[in-house]
């Protein structure tokens, strides 16, 4: 009779269990027989009705069933979740190779890239940057640069004036004698900045960017502006790029030097970028006269200095193959998208 | 600076080639521009006299003609000229030739009979009858009968030379000349300069029996001198002369025209020639113009003067303007029997000025605006004499008309070996600097353990040793300098101030949120403040502007980065390029008074800019740019002329304002073409990089739960998220540690002109496990607020 009953309890788990279709099934097999008020739980309850000596043999029994049945109900259970997963984990398969509209990244336009990377490896030989004023008095422009008051670089052709005394900076060095007014030796700056002139073509704009580098301090010389600018080509191009000084002329600067780079295309040979002489024309440089050293109060029998000074526009052509120097203010975001 | 190379070999010895010369040249600091080949214009051609000209047996308006071209075997040519005749000497392209019209030349038939060869006009020569006479005729060109046949046709030119266009610094006047060329090619080739003929015969008359001169602006004319020459026979110049103008792009005109050329190219000395007739009153005067003064000048133009302008002058009128050109009345003609030389230095800002004033230029007058050095007048006066009596051409009067009121004096440097090297960082021997200075004509000489250098004259540019160190070193070799790494300078801490990083740093979040950097000029046009709609009286309005601008588009500072940004955005648009986050860091220009005296403002200022983006967007790159920087701002509703009314908002921080956001107006848009939705936001960068706050002391997180509660509550249209949530926080305190509005709807289920708001909120204490009823009493307190203070309902 308890037999039977078991029997028939196996049966029809082991029935429940063959014609799931899902894991409902199962939890409803679950309930339906082991549950709180599942057939095995009720016949368990019956177990009070059995005679004392027979108790712990079909309470064995019944708990071996039980054990049993629940293996068989939770791998089932198991089977199914494995199953139902994959099905989803299928349904959820997506085309990988699609993309969303994104924004992305922005870029620095290529100008700020090539003043960064100029200004880092000056900072790794010690210096510091400094800012100026762009609308400069005449003084700081020319006076304080040892420019003679009939020099033609002060005509109207050449500079943009903005009354009688006021003028837009022409060059860089006019942070020169700000910094050498109000700091006194040792000094090592770098002024990254715009500067302005009247000149509009392909190699020429009214507006552009230069660096120029000042070290004052106590028996610098010639030497000592070849080996700074010397590390800078290296790390700025290539660890096999050499440098060339040529007597040239700037009137704050005495002995004047134009510093040559060999060329990064060619590495010296001879190309279209260096016009076949395998060197690129990159700095002015010099010794600082030292009419401008005493101009600004520094006492030039003690201190002497060096100066130089580069064209970002014409750093970042020569590094990016830029034809035209109007491009780099022409803003087009096909052309700033090129420099992510 | 064009330099033919037979005239500097006049001066000095070259045995190099001309590239290996350049070379030369740019080591001792002068570039070579160009080397220019005269002969290259053609190639092939040579001179061939007509032994027999003969019909052409098949074509009756051609001719056989047989040429001597100096070769055993006679040339046949078939040509169709009708000016030249037997035994006429003439040019001939044999085959392989190559023209100026750039014609190749090839042997062939024509009509049957063989032709080696073309004869040749002026214009396949590349010649008019400034070249040669008859150049400039149609048909062959016929030499003079005793031209040598079988020669070069570019020799018989003068074409047979090398001209090298050399870059001269503004520093080395003394150098734009042949001759000071040579002095340079001399020392840095080892090779001895030889000396100008200068020597001449004079008559024993004093030049004050025929003029007087009287300088009345010495300080415009530091140094003036006349000479005389009577009996002056006016003819062509010898062709050697001739051939030299021409190498330099001169036209020879008569002995006296090309003499004050010559010179001007060999000494660098501008000259000029009066006819003595033209000078009334017998005087020569040096003066300032009157205003209004007139003068016709030899290009038959009138031109007005005043006071800042220096003229020649007789005792009624000016004959000249001052180093710039003559006067057409004055100048001297075929008929002129006594001239008068001029050789001075004028103030060459002044002649700058002047020439810039008048839009008038010449050669003297650019050489003026070089400058001239101290020596030049008499060398040059002097040269100009000796070709007088080289050439026979006139008789030079005794004396001269000379204002030279202030010499200057002679410079000399006084220095040490040691005081070079401490400039080169090199030792360079001393028989070395003594051997260099001297080559470049600085008289040194050693006395005791110093050197004196006693400067020339021409060399105004060198005063103290910086100037003999480079002049050493320039002719020593700058390979000789040994790089060295600063040291004896001292240990110094260089890098980025806490600013420039919070710059750097600021630019990478804008690239974070897909902003790309552009760069657009400072100055703008006066037209964009129309195109920005700002009112009349505003304060953007309040430019600076250029004097000299480039044209009107770049006439005055921007005083706002709006333009720029909008402008670039619209070139964009135009170009088909329809999605953009673009900003710029750069510095607006805002005078402090008008007209400028003094600094401005600038400022640096961020614009970003958008375009195929939301009002939401372009806010949250600010609010995230703000959080990083932990910067508590706040965004009011504002306005800008140039904006959408309902869609502005400026950026508030503790009460002042440091910049905006909001959608450009339709308008304004359409001002720049665009039909699209703009947005853009102006920030005042240095507000950023001046305020941005470092990482607070760190903070452990508070390990009780956070309690989440969403309400929602209807408010009338016009309440802005930002007033909700201001009560929202005031009213929870401490406990709420976040809230955000997540959902705003208007529709259906909300009455009309109400919206539906809902926020969520965080809540959490630091010291307990918040229960469900400390939760509720303060989201009651919240409600009540909200309804009180902003009329917000529960929905």
């Amino acid at each position: 009779m308890l037999d039977d009953k078991i029997r028939q309890i196996i049966d029809g788990c082991k029935s429940a269990i063959e014609w799931a279709k899902c894991a409902r099934d199962i939890g409803e097999a679950k309930v339906k027989f082991l549950g709180k008020s599942g057939a095995l739980t009720l016949l368990l309850k019956e177990l009070k009705n059995v005679p004392p000596d027979e108790k712990p043999i079909v309470g064995k029994r019944l708990n071996d069933v039980r054990a049993e049945l629940e293996a068989a109900l939770e791998r089932a259970e198991a089977e199914f979740a494995k199953r139902e997963r994959e099905e989803r984990i299928k349904a959820e398969t997506l085309d990988v190779t699609l993309s969303k509209r994104a924004t992305g990244y922005g870029a620095l336009h290529p100008l700020t890239i090539v003043k960064n990377d100029i200004v880092n490896i000056f900072i790794g030989m010690g210096f510091e940057v400094k800012d100026g004023p762009e609308i400069e008095h005449k003084y700081y422009n020319f006076t304080a640069l040892n420019i003679p008051e009939d020099h033609p670089s002060r005509d109207s052709a050449d500079t943009f004036y903005i009354g009688d005394e006021m003028l837009l900076r022409t060059q860089t060095s006019a942070v020169q004698a700000h910094v050498m007014e109000q700091q006194k030796p040792p000094i090592r700056i770098l002024c990254p900045g715009k500067v302005y002139r009247p000149d509009d073509d392909a190699t020429h704009s009214p507006m552009f960017h230069q660096i120029e580098g000042l070290v004052v301090d106590e028996h610098l010389t010639i030497s000592d502006l070849m080996g700074v600018l010397g590390e800078f080509a290296k790390k700025f191009f290539s660890p096999e790029t050499k440098i060339r000084l040529r007597p040239s002329y700037f009137p704050f600067t005495e002995p004047s030097v134009e510093v040559d780079l060999s060329c990064a295309m060619c590495g010296g040979k001879g190309c279209r970028l260096c016009k076949g002489t395998g060197w690129l024309e990159l700095l002015g440089a010099g010794i600082v006269n030292p009419a401008v050293l005493e101009c600004s109060g520094i006492d030039s029998t003690k201190y002497s200095g060096f100066a130089f000074g580069m064209g970002v526009e014409r750093a970042a052509m020569v590094k990016y193959g830029i034809p035209d120097m109007r491009l780099l203010f022409d803003n087009d975001i096909r052309y700033l998208k090129q420099f992510r | 600076m064009l330099i033919p190379l037979k005239w500097l070999k006049e001066y000095v010895d070259i045995d190099l080639t001309p590239a290996e010369l350049a070379d030369k040249l740019v080591s001792c600091g002068f570039e070579i521009e160009q080397i220019i080949d005269l002969s290259d214009k053609f190639s092939g051609v040579v001179t061939a006299k007509v032994v027999s000209l003969e019909k052409h047996p098949a074509a009756d308006r051609l001719k056989v003609a047989k040429l001597d071209i100096g070769k055993s075997d006679l040339l046949q040519v078939v040509t169709n000229a009708t000016n030249i005749k037997e035994g006429d000497i003439v040019p001939v392209a044999t085959d392989g030739a190559r023209l100026a019209t750039g014609l190749n030349i090839k042997s062939g038939e024509l009509r049957g009979v063989a032709s080696y060869g073309m004869l040749c006009g002026g214009e396949e020569i590349a010649a008019d009858d400034n070249d040669y006479p008859g150049a400039s005729q149609d048909g062959v060109l016929v030499f003079a009968p005793e031209t040598p046949v079988g020669a070069d046709v570019n020799v018989i030119l003068g074409r047979d030379e090398i001209v090298l266009d050399v870059g001269i610094t503004s520093n080395r006047t003394d150098a734009n000349s042949v001759y000071g060329i040579a002095r340079e090619v001399a020392a840095v080739t080892g090779k001895p300069l030889k000396p100008l003929n200068l020597s001449y015969a004079e008559n024993k008359e004093d030049i004050s029996s025929y003029i007087g001169l009287d300088n009345l602006a010495p300080d415009l004319c530091p140094r003036y001198m006349g000479k005389v020459v009577k009996n002056v026979k006016i003819c062509p110049s010898p062709e050697i002369i001739k051939q030299r103008l021409r190498a330099v792009g001169l036209r020879p005109i008569n002995n006296i025209v090309d003499i004050t050329n010559y010179v001007l190219f060999e000494i660098g000395q501008p000259m000029h020639a009066f006819d003595i007739e033209a000078i009334e009153g017998g005087r020569i005067v040096v003066r300032r113009a009157e205003k209004d003064e007139k003068i016709v000048c030899l290009d038959e133009k009138e031109y007005t003067l005043n006071e800042n302008n220096l003229v020649i002058a007789n005792t009624k009128r000016g004959m000249a303007v001052a180093g710039i050109m003559g006067g057409r009345d004055f100048s001297v003609l075929d008929t002129t029997s006594t001239i008068v030389f001029e050789s001075a230095r004028f103030a060459r800002d002044n002649v700058r000025r002047t020439s810039r004033s008048l839009n008038l230029r010449s050669d003297s007058s650019a050489r003026f605006e070089k400058g001239i050095d101290y020596w030049s007048q008499e060398a040059g006066m002097n040269r100009a004499l000796a070709l007088i009596h080289q050439y026979g051409w006139g008789e030079i009067v005794g004396g001269v008309a000379d204002s030279f009121p202030n010499k200057p004096e002679e410079k000399r440097i006084e220095f040490k070996s040691a005081d070079i090297e401490k400039i080169l960082g090199i030792s360079v021997p001393e028989s070395e600097i003594l051997h260099i200075l001297n080559a470049l004509t600085i008289q040194t000489r050693k006395e005791g353990d110093k050197f004196v250098s006693i400067v020339p004259p021409y060399r105004e540019d060198m005063v103290g040793v910086n100037d003999i160190a480079e002049e050493v070193i320039r002719i020593y070799g700058y390979s000789h300098i040994t790089p060295t790494l600063m040291k004896y300078a001292k240990m110094v801490v260089g890098g980025r101030s806490k600013q420039q990083e919070t710059a750097e740093k600021i630019k990478n979040i804008l690239l974070a949120e897909g902003c790309h950097e552009t760069v657009t000029y400072s100055f703008i046009s006066p037209k964009a403040f129309d195109s920005l709609c700002l009112p009349e009286g505003d304060k953007l309005r309040n430019a600076i502007r250029l004097d000299n601008p480039l044209g009107e588009d770049f006439s005055v500072m921007r005083t706002t980065m709006a333009h720029s940004m909008i402008k670039t955005i619209a070139t964009n648009y135009l170009r088909g390029n329809k999605a953009l986050r673009l900003f710029e860091v750069a510095k607006t220009y805002i005078p402090k008074e008008l007209p400028l005296n003094d600094y401005p403002i600038e400022k640096n200022t961020l614009i970003i800019g958008s375009l195929g983006d939301d009002y939401y967007a372009i806010k949250s790159i600010l609010e995230n740019l703000l959080s990083a920087l932990r910067i508590e701002a706040e965004f009011v509703r504002g306005t800008r002329p140039y904006l959408h009314l309902g869609r502005c908002a400026e950026i508030s921080v503790n009460g002042s304002v440091i910049g905006y956001i909001g959608e450009v107006s339709d308008i304004v848009a359409a001002n720049y073409d665009i039909d699209k939705r703009v947005y853009i936001a102006e920030v005042d960068f240095e507000y950023l990089v001046e305020n941005a706050r470092p990482i607070r002391q760190f903070r452990t997180v508070p390990k009780f739960p956070m309690v989440e509660r969403d309400i929602a509550v209807v408010c009338s249209l016009d309440t802005e998220a930002s007033k909700l949530l201001k009560i929202i926080e005031k009213t929870a305190g401490t406990l709420l540690i976040d809230s955000y509005v997540f959902d705003v709807y208007t529709g259906g289920q909300v009455e009309s002109g109400k919206k539906s708001v809902a926020i969520n909120m965080v809540f959490q204490s630091a010291e307990k496990t918040l229960k469900d009823e400390d939760v509720n009493a303060l989201i009651a307190n919240i409600l009540n607020a909200l309804a009180r203070e902003a009329d917000a309902k529960l929905r």
